[in-house]
């Protein structure tokens, strides 16, 4: 649930919990002012018919002369003698017949004991009352459109809210998005007069712009130091070269030269590697043109012809006659090649290699140790493995890993069947 | 034939002097931008091995000052400069070849004479060594007149050895030579072994003598007097 959407339900749960024990509280409240003002009319009416009794009025046949008129005061006499002052107010709630809308209905009545003539009667004062239910339907009523308006009201003021003072929050959050180490720069975020937004932005842009400088400073270094690397390797090189002429060398001499000419060979591999990662990560341009994978894969099969001989690998090759990529050739032969040399030297002696190349997928697969590799670690740069095989410095994956990305493609590693380990790159 | 190698480094000059001398070459040094200049302005060379790093001055200027003096002089770019843009406005430039640090000397040594044979003989390019004879713009070989059917590899692979005749090829230099930065990708020289058996037994076959020697292991020297 989103945030906003949240807020809103906890308030609106929050609103008709009010709302409900509200009307509740209002028509107690209510209730009780009515039933007072009711007490007070009554009281007052019964101590002017009071003061009448001792004024105005004669005969018992006065008395029942008021209650025809006026249905709501009853003198009713009774039995015993009379007391020797008038009894307390009793007030209470009854239902009677009403012969005007022929109908039970409500009536308050005060009641009290009276002395008339030297008797005692029992005198009951009336007032019809509001109907209870239908007081509480009144309240229940209006506090339900109220409720509607407020909340129709939140609801919409929330949402031009929403839309207005959090615009900068996603403004900051699309470019966050879209934000990636390797750009160039850290990205720009748009300025907002909300103090909090602000704040966030100004935060952001601190952290952006620290990462942004770090991963500038490393890979420069990386790249400076595979620079730098290449003179000595010039010169380590060619002396090499210029040793290996010299006359009445010796096999023992010879077999002295022989590594050194080897771990030259691979720290050049190593450098180059470095140089070409950090100019991917750098995403430099790189000129595309059209390609033809399938004859690409041919080609450095045919290359590799030797090597599989060598390890006695049976390749299977399942290739469409033609499939023209728009990418960088150079690229594209790395990344083909990476694969290759990998499944073949990681092969089994006398294994398999099945190479496979349809509209969008390519697909090598090699066997190999029966034990799924660690797809995490795979391609991970210059991370020693326990599958790498000595003199390889573990940036082939790496790099063909960087080269997809580059070209928009997708590498990924699978084990299906147990000791067969595919390589795949969607296109 | 003459040659100006420019070059600060002093350690990978004397190398490059050292090599490309035995190979008959004559060699004049510079090595910073203004010997450069005053150098390539002055005299003509066969071909320039021009470095990109200079101190002085960027290589890439020098190479225009050049072209403006110069046009069509035969110039290969040798840089530690690997990056991508540095080759193509190099080639752009009027280099004929470029060359990233570090190289094999066996591998410069073939690009000069490649760009030279070019540069020389546009029509007929014939190489006359012993028995054997090398068309090699039309990528033909034949020993005592009798035509050699050579892979597209075996015969670049004839050509290194035929531009270092006398020299020992490590085998590094001939898998980077046959297959580009594909021959980084093993350790093992499988594919040389093999080429070289199949190019020795053809020429051998033809009639030839055995003129590719193995040197201890370590490569593979082509020598036509000894045989």
């Amino acid at each position: 649930m989103k945030l906003l959407a949240r807020t809103t339900a906890i308030l609106l749960l929050y609103a008709s919990v009010v709302a409900v024990g509200g009307t509740f509280v209002y028509y107690t409240v209510i209730h009780r002012l009515y039933y007072a003002y009711v007490d007070r009319t009554l009281g007052r009416r019964k101590v002017r018919v009071e003061l009448a009794l001792r004024k105005e009025l004669r005969t018992p046949a006065d008395l029942a002369f008021w209650h025809r008129i006026d249905h709501n005061v009853e003198f009713t006499p009774l039995a015993g003698n009379a007391p020797a002052a008038p009894g307390p107010n009793i007030f209470q709630d009854r239902l009677m017949y009403n012969t005007l809308t022929g109908k039970q209905q409500w009536y308050r009545q005060v009641a009290g004991t009276e002395v008339f003539r030297g008797r005692a009667y029992r005198l009951e004062v009336r007032s019809s009352l509001l109907d209870g239910p239908a007081l509480l339907g009144g309240i229940v009523g209006a506090g339900a459109l109220l409720f509607g308006v407020l909340v129709g009201g939140m609801l919409l003021i929330q949402h031009v809210l929403a839309r207005r003072y959090w615009r900068p929050f996603f403004a900051t959050l699309g470019v966050l998005q879209q934000y990636k180490l390797d750009q160039h720069h850290a990205p720009a975020l748009p300025p907002t007069r909300i103090p909090e937004f602000q704040a966030l932005n100004t935060a952001l842009g601190h952290v952006l712009g620290r990462h942004q400088r770090l991963y500038q400073r490393q890979r420069e270094f990386a790249e400076n130091a595979a620079h730098e690397l290449q003179t000595p390797l010039a010169i380590l090189r060619t002396k090499l070269d210029l040793l290996v002429q010299a006359p009445g060398l010796t096999e023992e001499q010879a077999g002295h030269i022989e590594p050194l000419l080897a771990v030259t060979q691979r720290l050049t591999h190593l450098s180059r590697s470095l140089l070409l990662l950090t100019h991917l990560d750098q995403q430099l341009f790189f000129a595309t043109e059209t390609v033809d994978l399938a004859t690409v894969v041919r080609t450095l099969l045919g290359q590799m012809a030797e090597q599989l001989a060598a390890g006695n690998i049976a390749l299977s090759a399942d290739l469409v006659p033609s499939l023209l990529v728009s990418a960088n050739r150079s690229l594209i032969e790395i990344l083909v090649s990476n694969l290759l040399s990998n499944a073949i030297r990681h092969n089994l002696p006398g294994g398999e290699l099945r190479v496979s190349l349809t509209a969008h997928l390519f697909s090598v697969e090699n066997t190999g140790r029966a034990q799924a590799l660690p797809a995490d670690q795979l391609f991970a740069r210059l991370r020693p493995r326990p599958d790498r095989l000595p003199g390889s410095v573990g940036l082939g994956l790496p790099i063909a890993r960087q080269i997809c990305e580059t070209c928009g493609f997708l590498l990924s590693y699978h084990y299906q069947a147990p000791g067969r380990h595919t390589m795949r790159v969607k296109m | 034939m003459k040659l100006l190698l420019v070059e600060d480094e002093p350690d990978l000059l004397a190398s490059l002097v050292s090599y490309l001398r035995a190979q008959h070459y004559v060699c004049e040094v510079a090595t910073t931008y203004a010997q450069g200049q005053e150098k390539m302005l002055l005299h003509s060379y066969e071909c320039i091995v021009l470095d990109l790093t200079l101190p002085g001055g960027d290589g890439l200027d020098l190479l225009r000052e050049l072209q403006r003096h110069h046009p069509g002089a035969a110039v290969i770019i040798t840089s530690a400069r690997a990056g991508v843009d540095d080759r193509i406005t190099g080639l752009e430039l009027g280099a004929d070849d470029y060359l990233p640090k570090p190289f094999y000397l066996p591998e410069l040594s073939a690009r000069i004479a490649a760009l030279v044979r070019r540069r020389h003989y546009q029509g007929t390019n014939l190489l006359q060594v012993g028995l054997l004879s090398v068309d090699v713009s039309a990528r033909r070989a034949s020993v005592a007149g009798q035509p050699l059917t050579l892979t597209r590899t075996e015969f670049d692979l004839l050509l290194l050895l035929l531009a270092n005749q006398g020299r020992v090829i490590t085998k590094g230099a001939i898998a980077e030579h046959l297959s580009g930065d594909a021959a980084e990708q093993f350790d093992s020289f499988e594919h040389v072994y093999a080429h070289v058996k199949n190019l020795k037994r053809k020429l051998t076959e033809a009639g030839a003598a055995n003129y590719i020697k193995m040197v201890y292991g370590l490569g593979y020297r082509f020598d036509a007097s000894e045989a």
